[in-house]
């Protein structure tokens, strides 16, 4: 079963699916932190949400206006690749290819769990039919 | 004093103390490809080196990825060239034959050497530290303006750990390898040294890229290549200079990466991190 890209169904399932990710949470069990993604060309589209806690992701959804530490957002055409993995999560913050706001230092401190996160979007079939 | 009628070309201080005929080769190589006099002169310390570039003493520098990034935005410098497929990382470094076998090892109060504080490597060795959770607040730094100076504080047992640039590391010899012990060693791939020209060289900027991304192509550039230790050199695109500016900025107007407050005890102001604050609609 597939659900709509970027959508609070989309995002709620990369949540669930983080959980099977044990590398990820304890690359990331001291970072707290907060983030939003969106579709740079498709404005009608709402943002959404994740937010991590010790490693584990305690909110998956709508974007509700709290502070984001971090916005990622892109063109559909590179979110596509982005989560076919046709290009890394490191290659696609260093082309620009993923937009990114926020803190470099941290995205370079947590490059592994960063690039984690990135295959973590593109595990969950979606149509991008939207 | 430099001569400033001729064009003047420096590299990184980490490479005072090894391999210098190769960067007098280098020179020479350079020299011949562009037709152009160029007079080499290697720098002591970091401190001095950036000063003197600032200052506009050389023409030419090839620069650790903190440095090359002022030049370009102080001076106007464009990065031409990098090492193909090599990344700055960082070995943290004890005494093989000293009791530090792990991060559990470290006493009380931890002596780090390290060369700078104002290089990546400094950044990336603390960014080692913290995800194993060493408070910074046990961190006892000896800066020693070199990186053969981390080495000489390792040995002589000034320090219980060393910040040491890869290829310093590498490039020792096996005696002094075989003294030390790598406790942790980075693998983020991110930055990187470059060839930086600044305004009176940029009239040659096509045919120095050109010189220095074939020199895999003809013999005498492959000898030189592997004398310096560097498979080739690659272009540098203007997205690989915005990422690191930004990375660079951060970390030199004093900020921290998000997490420091869950591993360190040290107070910190909320000002240190960089959080996306603003509305994302109107920064797209």
């Amino acid at each position: 079963m597939t659900v709509k890209f970027m959508s609070t169904e989309w995002i709620r399932l990369v949540g669930k699916q983080w959980d099977t990710h044990p590398e990820i949470q304890k690359d990331l069990r001291n970072f707290n932190a907060t983030w939003e993604y969106y579709i740079e060309d498709r404005p009608d589209i709402p943002h959404v949400m994740l937010f991590c806690k010790a490693g584990k992701v305690i909110f998956a959804g709508p974007s509700d206006g709290r502070r984001r530490d971090f916005i990622m957002w892109t063109s559909m055409e590179n979110w596509k690749k982005i989560l076919s993995g046709e290009i890394s999560g490191k290659a696609a913050l260093m082309t620009r290819r993923l937009k990114f706001k926020g803190s470099m230092m941290t995205a370079m401190k947590y490059m592994t769990p960063f690039n984690i996160h990135l295959n973590i979007l593109g595990e969950i079939p979606v149509d991008f039919d939207i | 004093m430099l001569s400033r009628d001729m064009l003047q070309f420096t590299v990184d201080p980490n490479y005072s103390g090894k391999n210098l005929p190769g960067w007098f080769l280098m020179n020479t190589y350079l020299q011949r490809h562009l037709g152009e006099i160029m007079h080499f002169q290697p720098c002591e310390g970091f401190d001095s080196c950036r000063q003197a570039v600032l200052s506009g003493a050389f023409d030419l520098v090839y620069a650790n990825p903190f440095d090359w990034v002022q030049y370009v935005q102080k001076l106007g410098f464009q990065p031409v060239a990098k090492p193909r497929d090599h990344f700055d990382e960082v070995y943290l470094c004890t005494l093989a034959g000293g009791p530090i076998h792990g991060y559990a090892d470290l006493p009380p109060r931890i002596r780090i050497a390290s060369a700078h504080e104002g290089t990546l490597i400094h950044m990336i060795g603390l960014f080692l530290m913290d995800k194993a959770e060493i408070d910074r607040a046990r961190l006892d730094f000896v800066y020693t303006g070199s990186y053969q100076g981390v080495l000489k504080a390792l040995l002589q047992g000034n320090a219980d750990v060393g910040f040491l640039f890869d290829e310093v590391y590498t490039g020792a010899s096996g005696l002094i390898r075989g003294r030390l012990r790598i406790l942790d060693q980075s693998d983020d791939a991110f930055a990187f040294h470059a060839f930086c020209i600044g305004p009176r060289l940029a009239p040659k900027m096509e045919p120095l890229q050109d010189v220095l991304l074939g020199m895999n192509d003809e013999p005498r550039g492959q000898v030189l290549l592997q004398d310096l230790g560097f498979p080739g050199f690659a272009s540098v695109t203007p997205e690989e200079v915005e990422c690191l500016t930004t990375l660079a900025e951060e970390y030199i107007s004093g900020h921290e990466a998000i997490d420091l407050r869950s591993t360190s005890s040290l107070s910190i102001d909320d000002s240190a991190f960089v959080v996306a604050r603003e509305d994302p609609t109107a920064t797209s």
